[in-house]
């Protein structure tokens, strides 16, 4: 009588068991616009956030360095503009670094085939960045400028074993 | 009896399991791999397990889900949202610029408390003198109202110019209400008035509260003087400009006290 008892038990746990459901959250999908010769990912592996803190004082070095037309992406508004105002108008000794980082997000991944049938994941990162300016002024000396903006980053990786 | 009703349980348990054996793939050798789609769906744990299945060793420094490495191709910058201060990838010039407010203004970040005459002291009333501001709509006002409030500390004098809402006991309040409006038909108006939440200044020349400038269709250069609650009397020449008919601007052009 026990065991019929434990027996009844037991399919009675099994078939709440089978009643549960074990489900994964999953990001609704939304339109976005896809580069040509991309596709979207459908799950995004995030830039980490040290890769994107490099990625940011990577395009700052540049900034200082005068090799700032590397960096910017050829859809930059004002492209040209910015690159002939970095050149006449920013101190010769003029620097820029970050003071933080904060809210690195990866908005957007897509992936594509590059050369010899590299595959390439291409992401689009945010990242807030306190920044700062510093050079010496003739008349007013040591100055520093400062500034929170936010970066919006086209990085590309490449796949490989 | 017992023997019966554990033939019963057999009898209910085993079909659900005979038929998950019926059902699933046999042939343990050559697992099912997924489809280029299905792929990225899975967990890491679920891609491991077929790597293992077909005898992947992937390499030791391996980092990603499928073991693989991602190495950093190309940085590009392709756009900046200013937030507050200094933007050094403003275009018009990456020096001499400023976000106040969500505003971008064509000037330095330290200039914005200087006088013009070098002294960048950053406090009295020379901290606002020279300044120009575009009134903003304070919060959870309409839509056609516009405000600047201009904020003198009684005591140290210093001072601060501020977009929309002000602080309690502001020196100043300038309201601007668009006159497209409902709430005044037919023409901009103008009104400026002591902040009379915390009454720190009174406006005693001219002695009208709130004084207004009605219609506001042109440049206007006004004269205001304030007594504060211990005596002291500052006045102020303001330049209050209309701006496209829905917002408007005031530069101070002199602060001084009497």
């Amino acid at each position: 009588m026990r065991v019929a008892l434990t027996a009844l038990l037991l399919l009675t746990v099994a078939t709440a068991a089978s009643a549960q459901e074990s489900r994964r959250f999953r990001a609704i999908a939304s339109p976005e616009a896809v580069p040509e010769g991309q596709e979207p990912v459908a799950q995004v592996d995030p830039v980490s956030r040290e890769a994107a803190n490099n990625a940011v004082k990577e395009v700052l070095q540049a900034w200082n360095d005068g090799r700032l037309g590397d960096y910017l992406g050829e859809d930059f508004v004002d492209r040209g503009r910015l690159l002939d105002s970095v050149t006449e108008d920013v101190p010769r000794d003029a620097s820029v670094r970050v003071l933080g980082l904060s809210a690195v997000q990866t908005v957007q991944q897509f992936r594509s085939t590059g050369e010899g049938g590299a595959r390439l994941v291409t992401s689009i990162v945010s990242a807030n960045a306190d920044t700062q300016v510093e050079f010496n002024d003739p008349v007013r000396g040591f100055r520093t400028l400062r500034g929170q903006n936010t970066f919006f980053l086209r990085i590309t990786e490449e796949v490989v074993e | 009896m017992l023997r019966a009703l554990a033939l019963a349980m057999l009898v209910l348990v085993a079909p659900p399991v005979l038929a998950a054996d019926l059902g699933g793939d046999t042939r343990r050798d050559s697992p099912i791999l997924p489809g280029e789609k299905q792929f990225d769906s899975l967990s890491r744990d679920e891609v491991q397990a077929i790597l293992d299945r077909l005898n992947v060793k992937p390499p030791a420094d391996a980092t990603t889900k499928t073991r693989l490495k991602k190495v950093i191709k190309s940085i590009e910058l392709i756009r900046v949202e200013a937030r507050n201060g200094n933007n050094p990838f403003n275009a018009e010039d990456p020096i001499d610029n400023a976000t106040v407010n969500g505003i971008v203004v064509q000037q330095a970040v330290d200039d914005l408390n200087d006088d013009g005459n070098g002294n960048n002291n950053g406090a009295g009333l020379d901290a606002c003198i020279g300044q120009t501001v575009t009134g903003v709509q304070p919060a959870g006002a309409p839509d056609i109202v516009r405000e600047v409030s201009l904020v003198i500390d009684p005591v140290t004098l210093d001072c601060t110019i501020l977009t929309g809402n002000s602080v309690d006991g502001a020196f100043l309040i300038m309201d601007f209400f668009d006159g497209q409006s409902q709430v005044q038909v037919g023409q901009d108006v103008l009104q400026v008035f002591p902040d009379a939440t915390l009454p720190v200044w009174t406006l005693v020349d001219p002695n009208v509260i709130p004084f207004e400038i009605d219609p506001f269709d042109a440049a206007r250069v006004q004269q205001f003087t304030l007594a504060a609650n211990g005596g002291v009397l500052v006045r102020a020449t303001l330049l209050f400009t209309p701006v496209g008919g829905t917002d408007f601007q005031v530069t101070i052009i002199n602060l001084e006290q009497l």
